[in-house]
């Protein structure tokens, strides 16, 4: 029995440099996540975490890998 | 057994009367299907292919239903590599939504799903080959609709 899963490709017309910025930096998750701050520019066994437009902490979630620009793993349990 | 199926769902800032026109113009198609347009008048019951910009056939069909701008159902079968041809038809669905839309919440976009089966049990390889191609094509689509430039010139290799 296989694990429920979700996987999505898209391609994006920017520098995977740019791409990993706005994938971990809350000054710019803010402008696309709906207002949410994520920051998951950290290392392995770093945090990431998440608040929301009200302020509120939505996430702090271990980072599990992190390999600037190319691949990010990161736990997933809204509190 | 469920029947090997790819499913895709992007946002694109634009109109569905624009959508639709991108979706059914083969000039339109050109641009961001990396050379590859379409020949039919997008009626139902009306024949469908893909061309190379050589003029090989990359794909014919058959419309089965078009209700502009919303759904879109393409009879499709792969015509240039021999193993995808002998796994058959496939069936395409492009839907055009305004789910999702908030324009009172600053919403600008419109949903396109597209999704792609084949009609039989078979058909693993040319799902397969259509998942890596979609997103792709999609990327080019929702870049030119966006900004009026797309992401890919040439088909990534």
């Amino acid at each position: 029995m296989s694990k429920p899963s979700f996987v999505y490709v898209t391609y994006i017309a920017a520098p995977p440099e740019k791409v990993w910025q706005a994938l971990t930096k809350p000054d710019i998750t803010e402008q696309y996540w709906f207002g949410y701050r994520v920051t998951a520019d950290g290392k392995a066994g770093d945090r990431m975490t998440a608040v929301s437009p009200a302020g509120k902490q939505a996430h702090d979630d271990p980072i599990i890998e992190s390999d600037p620009p190319r691949r990010l793993v990161y736990g997933w349990q809204p509190l | 057994m469920s029947k090997p199926s790819f499913a895709y769902v992007t946002y694109i800032r634009t109109t569905p009367e624009k959508l639709w026109a991108a979706l059914t113009d083969p000039l339109t198609i050109r641009k961001y299907w990396f050379g590859i347009t379409a020949e039919s008048d997008f009626k139902p019951g009306s024949l469908w292919a893909l061309k190379f910009e050589d003029g090989r056939t990359a794909d014919t069909g058959e419309i089965l239903e078009a209700e502009p701008p919303r759904r879109l159902v393409i009879r499709w079968r792969n015509e240039f590599k021999p193993e995808l041809k002998a796994e058959g038809w496939s069936r395409c669905t492009m839907l055009v939504e305004m789910t999702d839309y908030y324009p009172d919440r600053g919403g600008k976009a419109v949903k396109l799903t597209i999704h792609h089966e084949t009609e039989g049990e078979g058909g693993g390889k040319f799902i397969e080959a259509v998942s890596g191609g979609w997103p792709k094509v999609l990327a080019n689509l929702k870049s030119l609709l966006e900004t009026g430039d797309i992401a890919f010139q040439e088909y990534p290799k």
